[in-house]
């Protein structure tokens, strides 16, 4: 991977993709001004209050500045002819977020090509994508299940939202509400990695904690967020919360939970009490012996006790070790003979400055999954 | 034996195999007789052991000559000419008469006359010429002329393609056939028998690759508007996998070979990284071993990977811009490989398919098409110039003389 500018900070972009991820991540980038974003959309109009450094029209050919009108092999074209142009962006940073919502036509088609290209960039790429309402139609339930399934064989993580779990959170209110709800969900997530790996805690989280859980989830996380901004039973508030909150599906996703990170951040009130209490219920709904990466931030600004939680869906063993920057600058040199097996008394097999007799596996560098 | 009825014999790395063919009217070809031994005494392709593979040989035709349940005198060869290459050479004949400067006609003296320079290349001294094919005539400034006969022009240049392999290693297996003994009436270069079997005249003509990945060598043959624009063969084929399972997993190179056909997959799938495959011990010492699926398939993608991808590099740089609609065919032993038909395709991005004898009857199964391929091709070339030679229409007579396109 590339070096970064200041030693211990990591570059994080966030590319809201398509209208819902575009309203997303605009209306975070206003509350955080030092955030580095990208809103990449082929429809104009999602662009109207931004400056232009930050947008990124894509299929000016193609739809001519148009929506892709919910067709997922135009929203793969349109990314496609502009494959060039993003490598540059992504191959400068150290993690890119990418925001969308699936079902439609452009973030359906565009996140898979972009994420393979970040993989290609040895870019670590961080999925958040809203699935569709089930009254939206099977169709586009479908278009976004089989956009997952594309998007998970080059993302490193990939972190759902049913938009119909939000709904039973919040009949009552108004549809514009609703997607809200749904955007500052994401807000919160993109919020929490930009933290973490931005700002230095008491009890520290890092970008090698993300690291940790993006190595041996398996592609899918959770992601959690509560809150209290009262100023009495506070860690109660928050674990009634949690047992509660649709997206845990009512706490079942916490239990048996093989790994996670917690974020816990308040202000200068918050108690090693509260932490206790909070921790303590976690550490009941949770396995065992899972992995849990804890930080405590304080937040001068907030008010109240924030909680994030991102829970691995899984924990295994990383199939291929690809955390290639370790040696790179002085990697041991291959012996010229070893390993040729029934080969090696013969002529070698010379093509282009290549044994083709040593195993492909050793000459290409590829390790070996245990 | 009758004409129509022809034998043929294939020297491979892994396996030798022979066929008694019988011609029929149609052009289809039908199986009478067939036989597979384990073939000794051969590493890529190359001869290490003289007296293994004689012996090998001679129990083949054994075998075969019991099947057929008569004598067999003639075959002819199909045979891996050890890095075969190819080259490319251009002749020029001025046809008007320098005195008048007018053009004139371009008769069948002036065909043969250029065919015979342009064939006639200057080899290294270590390698030996296999076939020579026409690729297109030059009447004037018309490119890519197919047949010339009968247009006027001042001047007609020709250009070859001339098939040529290891002189060693092509010497020591006539000497080998020789010492057999077989009365052999022709050797063919085996990349091209095996394109000759897989495709037809349709195929050929919308441009195909054939990829015969054998035991010890990988033939590639590429075929566009009915003629052969290029081969070639590289020393890397299906007991490289064996040997890199051998060292990757560090088990005996007989049971890498077994692993490798009954769970190998030329792709890795992600799916399967819980899945374990039990080796169970055998009598040559081996203790059995647990081994996971996904580092088997790694080591397997990773090898078949870098022989398509080795394919690629020289279409890309010798036939930029050729288009292939009719597809990557591949065929061999290597195309019994669980995925290394989708693997082809991913790497090429062309459609791909699984090379077997076309008009051919009476092989075992149709599984077994893609292991004779070769021998049905060789069966199917000489056929070929048999009947070119038999055909004495005066126009064609002289014509397919020197005109190496197959019919």
């Amino acid at each position: 991977m590339k070096p970064s500018s200041k030693k211990n900070l990591k570059r994080i972009l966030v590319l809201g993709i398509g209208g819902s991820g575009c309203a997303c991540v605009g209306s975070y980038a206003k509350l955080n001004n030092s955030l580095s974003y990208m809103l990449i959309d082929s429809d104009e109009s999602s662009f109207s209050n931004f400056t232009s450094d930050n947008i990124f029209l894509i299929g000016k050919k193609l739809t001519r500045g148009g929506s892709t009108g919910g067709d997922v092999e135009i929203g793969r074209q349109v990314i496609e002819k502009d494959t060039s142009r993003l490598r540059v962006i992504l191959e400068v940073v150290d993690i890119v977020i990418i925001v969308g919502g699936l079902g439609g036509g452009l973030a359906s088609g565009a996140i898979p090509v972009i994420t393979r290209i970040s993989r290609e960039c040895l870019t670590r790429s961080i999925v958040l994508s809203t699935f569709p309402y089930s009254f939206e139609g099977k169709n586009r339930i479908e278009i976004a299940k089989d956009s997952v399934k594309r998007i998970r064989s080059h993302a490193d993580v990939v972190i759902k939202l049913h938009n119909d779990k939000l709904k039973k959170r919040i009949t009552e209110n108004r549809f514009e509400q609703s997607f809200k709800e749904s955007h500052f969900y994401f807000e919160n997530a993109i919020n929490s990695i930009w933290i973490m790996c931005n700002k230095p805690g008491i009890c520290g989280l890092d970008y090698s904690s993300l690291q940790t859980i993006i190595k041996f989830c398996d592609g899918f996380c959770h992601y959690v967020h509560a809150r209290c901004i009262e100023d009495s039973n506070r860690s109660k508030k928050i674990i009634n919360d949690l047992k509660n909150h649709p997206l845990t599906s009512k706490g079942l996703i916490l239990k048996d939970a093989p790994g996670a990170i917690i974020m816990i951040r308040g202000d200068k009130n918050l108690k090693l009490l509260e932490i206790e209490e909070i921790m303590n219920f976690l550490k009941d709904e949770f396995i065992d012996d899972a992995r849990i990466n804890f930080g405590i931030y304080n937040d001068e600004t907030a008010n109240g006790i924030f909680i994030d939680v991102f829970i691995a869906e899984t924990w295994q063993e990383p199939l291929i070790n690809d955390n290639l920057d370790i040696f790179d600058s002085q990697r041991e040199l291959a012996l010229s003979n070893d390993n040729k097996g029934v080969f090696s008394d013969m002529e070698p097999t010379v093509h282009r400055n290549q044994d083709l007799d040593i195993p492909t596996y050793r000459r290409k560098n590829i390790k070996l999954p245990k | 034996m009758t004409h129509n009825v022809i034998a043929a014999l294939e020297i491979g790395t892994s396996a030798i195999r022979s066929v008694v063919c019988e011609i029929r009217d149609d052009d289809s070809i039908s199986v009478l007789a067939l036989s597979e031994v384990k073939s000794n005494g051969i590493r890529k392709g190359e001869i290490f052991d003289r007296n293994e593979v004689i012996d090998s040989v001679r129990l083949a035709l054994k075998e075969l000559e019991l099947n057929y349940r008569k004598s067999i005198s003639s075959i002819i060869i199909s045979l891996s000419g050890g890095n075969t290459e190819c080259y490319f050479s251009d002749a020029i004949s001025r046809i008007a008469d320098p005195n008048e400067n007018i053009a004139q006609e371009i008769l069948i003296d002036d065909i043969t006359e250029l065919s015979n320079i342009a064939k006639r290349v200057a080899l290294p001294s270590n390698r030996v010429r296999l076939h020579s094919f026409n690729q297109y005539f030059k009447v004037d400034d018309i490119d890519n002329v197919i047949n010339p006969l009968g247009m006027s022009c001042e001047s007609l240049s020709l250009k070859v393609l001339t098939i040529h392999g290891k002189q060693s290693i092509v010497d020591n297996f006539q000497k080998l056939v020789a010492d057999v003994p077989i009365d052999y009436i022709q050797a063919i270069y085996s990349g091209l028998s095996s394109a000759l079997a897989v495709t037809n005249s349709a195929m050929r003509k919308s441009g195909v690759v054939v990829i015969d990945i054998g035991g010890g060598t990988t033939d590639y043959c590429i075929y566009h508007d009915n003629i052969l624009k290029l081969c070639g063969t590289f020393t890397v084929g299906g007991d490289h996998i064996t040997n890199d399972i051998a060292a990757g997993l560090q088990i005996p190179v007989e049971n890498a070979e077994d692993v490798k056909i009954k769970e190998g997959n030329a792709l890795l799938n992600l799916m399967e990284r819980d899945r374990n495959i039990s080796l169970p011990s055998s009598n040559n010492g081996f203790n059995g071993k647990i081994i996971r699926a996904v580092t088997l398939n790694t080591i397997i993608e990773a090898r078949m990977e870098e022989i398509f991808q080795l394919v690629k590099n020289e279409i890309d740089q010798k036939l930029s811009n050729l288009s292939l609609s009719g597809g990557i065919l591949i065929t061999g032993g290597g195309s019994y490989l669980n995925g290394a038909r989708d693997l082809s395709q991913k790497i090429f991005n062309l459609p791909s398919m699984i090379g077997k004898p076309i008009d051919t009857q009476g092989l075992p199964s149709v599984n077994d098409g893609p292991r004779f391929s070769a021998l049905i091709g060789a069966v199917r070339y000489f056929r070929n110039n048999q009947k070119k030679m038999s055909n004495p229409s005066k126009f064609n007579k002289l014509i397919n003389l020197f005109w190496g396109k197959v019919k």
